[in-house]
């Protein structure tokens, strides 16, 4: 076999597919799954696959309120593992291990797609590198591997179908004709269903018609005219896209920006849009605005190729027709320039993944090939330019700005920077060749094509091996103690973080996921008290080691309340042990703190230089905790050990006596420590009036503990989410209460009340 | 994990005595990443 034979499809698509499978499979190796998220989507998927249909209203999210899933995502993200699983099933693969594979599923073929598109609209040796970047590169393998279920991969893959598609028509132009204009429709249908899996699927349209425009402006310069009507019947399918992607959404429901989203209300809202037949906010203004302003963008050009015939000309008219489309667009909505960040909704939070991308960032994800993507523009030399280089900057510039904005973009800016990577290494490898002679040919064969890939797979590798999931031991067994422990109405406050893990773990409703919520911040701050949680019918409070890790984002979070002002300055401090030998050490960077114990501890806390010792010591050790006497007390701080975990928190006074640090140093009443692995994870149970619904039969009873209340309100709602039921009974001296007959609806959220005063609150499903 | 919809960990700057600056920190890492938030903000 000749090196030149490599890059033959049928030894490349083999090798690229091996490739990218065998990165996206590294994770697979850990028992946990990686992040969060995945574990809500899980326990949907189980709790939908139990109930035997897809149901609407989930009980154990969302607390106390419960969650409506079609408000989160289009039901395609649950189903399509699901029915995976369905067809794997046959050969013994668990729900559990065909949930943890699908991405691989997807990551692969957005790969093979890409190649094959690619071969079409380059040669085999541009698209052989192009997607060995891709297959190769971190930032894909982090949001397409095994373990990590987010619904991102599905656009890019969708996306991949529809590039494959327009390389189609592209390519048998001389075989086809007119004919070949059919292919235009898998765009169109690949744009329509990527809108079922992923509630943000819209750059997916914002990629296709930027392609068209690209494309465009491309045949303008080149003067194909031909592809004029290319770009047209892209512009065209887009918009076909649009309509499938709104018709689906009315029966797998609507991306972020639909209707009935607060976020597409506000979108709607901001942008002067009135929704109609068109039901979803982007799709709206794709329908209404950027297509047509495509469109006349195309015919424009089309009609001034007849009268301008230098390129320079076309160059300078197409820069000027650019800056009029983008005022207009701007003019007309003003908005637009706040649309990535989602009109400002996200931009404070303290969220890793809605952070700005730094270099740090970009080298993670890219390693070498970021600094190879600038070879792509040599592709602009007029002797080697041609259409499809115009055609992918429709990918490559909104995948840019992508990038900058977001960290979770990196994922979806991976295909523009692998393709400008892989086309621009070979471009140059090309450019070089016929002035060198075969000895230097070959070095730079090998070191261009060869070593740079190699060692962009090296650093992907290593990024791909370091991940480690979040979840262990302790968060599964302190949540299945609280499943196996607790009623199955009640609501659990935990960090926002760990808020998927209690609904999949424990089935109970928690407070906060997915998303930062101010209000349990405020609470673990000791901004909002035990009243607060009962509004919120608290039952359960979840505190952790990792709280404290987590100090800071929990400050920030609270800081984001609109009207609560927060101004105390907290300094907390978690250091390991480090040493036993003489004394306890514990340290961390310039932050060092050393422990002697006996009759009276001495303790000495060297904060970069300065000396002080804290004012009280608590020290844990086989699940008790003591308050040891002190040798000397000379500061306002105060300092916890934990013997069993091997860490210390060093905190002020500030610190120390918001609910958080009391919960888990101190409890005291309402609060009564209900489980504890005696250091890492802490369950406390809020004792109040509380209300515990069980089932007799058809009968559904609640009973109250601690029965103070006098009235019970009871909502009935439909599984869409419809009020259907409404009535507050009078429970005054009651001990339990039989649900009535006259309740309406499947889902019912019950609030229990002394007087006015809400102390207990939830959600369940009947039957 | 990097990039992961997760709460950000590597900062808090609060008074520790009025005058020593905390932080709290889970890895070195965390605590490089601090620093140049601390910088940037500075």
């Amino acid at each position: 076999m000749k090196l030149e034979d490599i890059f033959k499809p049928k030894v490349a698509l083999p090798v690229l597919t091996a490739i990218a499978l065998i990165l996206r499979l590294i994770p697979l190796r850990h028992k946990y799954m990686l992040g969060y998220d995945p574990y809500f989507h899980l326990a949907y998927i189980e709790e939908a696959l139990k109930a035997g249909e897809w149901f609407n209203f989930l009980t154990i999210a969302g607390g106390p309120w419960g969650a409506q899933v079609r408000n989160a995502h289009p039901l395609g993200l649950w189903m399509t593992p699901t029915y995976i699983y369905k067809i794997l099933s046959v050969f013994g693969v668990s729900l559990y291990n065909a949930f943890r594979i699908t991405p691989v599923i997807f990551g692969v073929l957005t790969v093979v797609f890409f190649y094959l598109a690619l071969l079409k609209l380059y040669d085999e040796k541009k698209a052989f590198f192009a997607s060995l970047f891709l297959a190769i590169s971190f930032g894909h393998v982090f949001r397409s591997m095994a373990n990590y279920y987010r619904g991102d991969n599905y656009m890019l893959f969708w996306y991949s179908v529809a590039l494959l598609g327009v390389a189609l028509a592209f390519s048998i132009r001389s075989k086809l004709r007119y004919k070949r204009f059919v292919f235009y429709l898998i765009p169109a249908f690949a744009s329509g269903f990527a809108s079922i899996f992923w509630a943000a699927y819209y750059p997916i349209f914002v990629f296709l018609l930027a392609n068209a425009v690209f494309l465009g402006a491309g045949a303008f310069i080149l003067d194909e005219r031909e592809h004029l009507l290319d770009a047209l019947a892209l512009a065209l399918s887009t918009l076909l896209g649009a309509f499938i992607a709104n018709s689906l959404g009315g029966k797998f429901g609507y991306g972020m920006l639909g209707y009935n989203r607060w976020l597409g209300k506000k979108t709607a809202e901001k942008l002067m849009l009135e929704f109609g037949t068109i039901k979803d906010a982007y799709l709206l203004v794709h329908v209404k605005y950027l297509v047509p302003l495509s469109i006349a963008f195309i015919v424009l050009i089309f009609i001034l190729g007849k009268f301008i015939k230098d390129k320079k000309v076309r160059a300078g008219v197409l820069v000027g027709l650019a800056v009029l489309g983008a005022f207009v667009l701007f003019y007309r909505f003003e908005a637009l320039k706040d649309l990535s960040t989602g009109f400002g909704i996200f931009r404070e939070a303290p969220i890793q993944e809605t952070q700005p991308s730094s270099f740090n960032d970009l080298w993670k994800a890219f390693s070498i090939s970021l600094f190879l993507i600038p070879l792509f523009f040599l592709r602009f030399d007029p002797n080697r330019v041609n259409i499809s280089d115009f055609l992918v900057l429709g990918l490559i510039f909104p995948s840019l700005y992508m990038i900058k904005t977001w960290t979770r973009f990196l994922f979806i800016g991976s295909m523009a920077i692998a393709l400008m990577a892989g086309v621009g290494i070979v471009e140059l490898y090309e450019i070089l060749k016929p002035h060198l002679n075969e000895r230097k040919v070959s070095a730079l064969g090998i070191g261009l094509l060869v070593l740079l890939p190699a060692v962009n797979a090296g650093f992907s590798i290593k990024e791909t091996y370091s991940l480690r999931p979040y979840a262990n031991e302790h968060w599964e067994d302190t949540l299945t103690w609280l499943r196996e422990n607790s009623n199955q109405n009640d609501i659990v406050m935990a960090w926002w973080d760990y808020g998927h893990w209690v609904t999949y773990y424990a089935r109970r409703s928690p407070v906060a996921q997915g998303r930062p919520y101010h209000g349990v911040a405020l609470y673990y701050l000791d901004k909002f008290d035990k009243n607060w949680a009962m509004i919120f019918g608290v039952d359960y409070v979840i505190v952790s080691y990792y709280d404290f890790l987590k100090f800071g984002a929990i400050v920030e979070t609270a800081k984001m309340h609109p009207k609560y002002n927060v101004t105390e300055k907290y300094g907390v401090i978690v250091l390991p042990l480090t040493s036993k030998i003489g004394a306890l050490v514990f340290q961390r960077g310039d932050y060092r703190i050393i422990a002697k114990p006996g009759q009276r501890w001495d303790v000495i806390v060297n904060l970069k230089g300065q000396t002080i010792s804290p004012k009280e010591l608590y020290v844990e050790y086989q699940g008790k905790i003591l308050r040891p006497n002190l040798s000397a007390s000379k500061s306002n701080t105060y300092l916890y050990i934990n013997l069993d975990y091997k860490y210390a928190i060093f905190m002020n006074e500030e610190a120390f006596n918001t609910t958080l640090a009391r919960l888990f140093i101190r409890p005291e009443e309402p609060y009564e420590l209900a489980y504890s692995d005696g250091g890492v994870v802490k369950i406390l149970k809020l004792k109040h009036p509380n209300v515990k619904v069980e089932r007799d039969g058809e009968k559904v009873i609640l009973r109250f503990e601690n029965a103070t209340g006098t009235g019970l309100g009871i909502w009935g709602f439909l599984d869409n989410g419809t009020l259907v039921f409404k009535k507050w009974y009078n429970v005054k001296g009651k001990n339990e209460f039989e649900l009535p007959e006259e309740v309406n609806g499947t889902v019912v959220r019950y609030a229990y009340a002394v007087g006015k005063k809400i102390v207990d609150r939830g959600i369940f499903r009947r039957g | 994990m990097p990039w992961a919809r997760r709460s950000l960990i590597g900062g808090y700057s609060g008074g520790v005595e009025g005058e020593v600056v905390a932080t709290m920190l889970i890895n070195l890492r965390g605590y490089l990443m601090w620093e140049v938030k601390g910088l940037k903000l500075s």
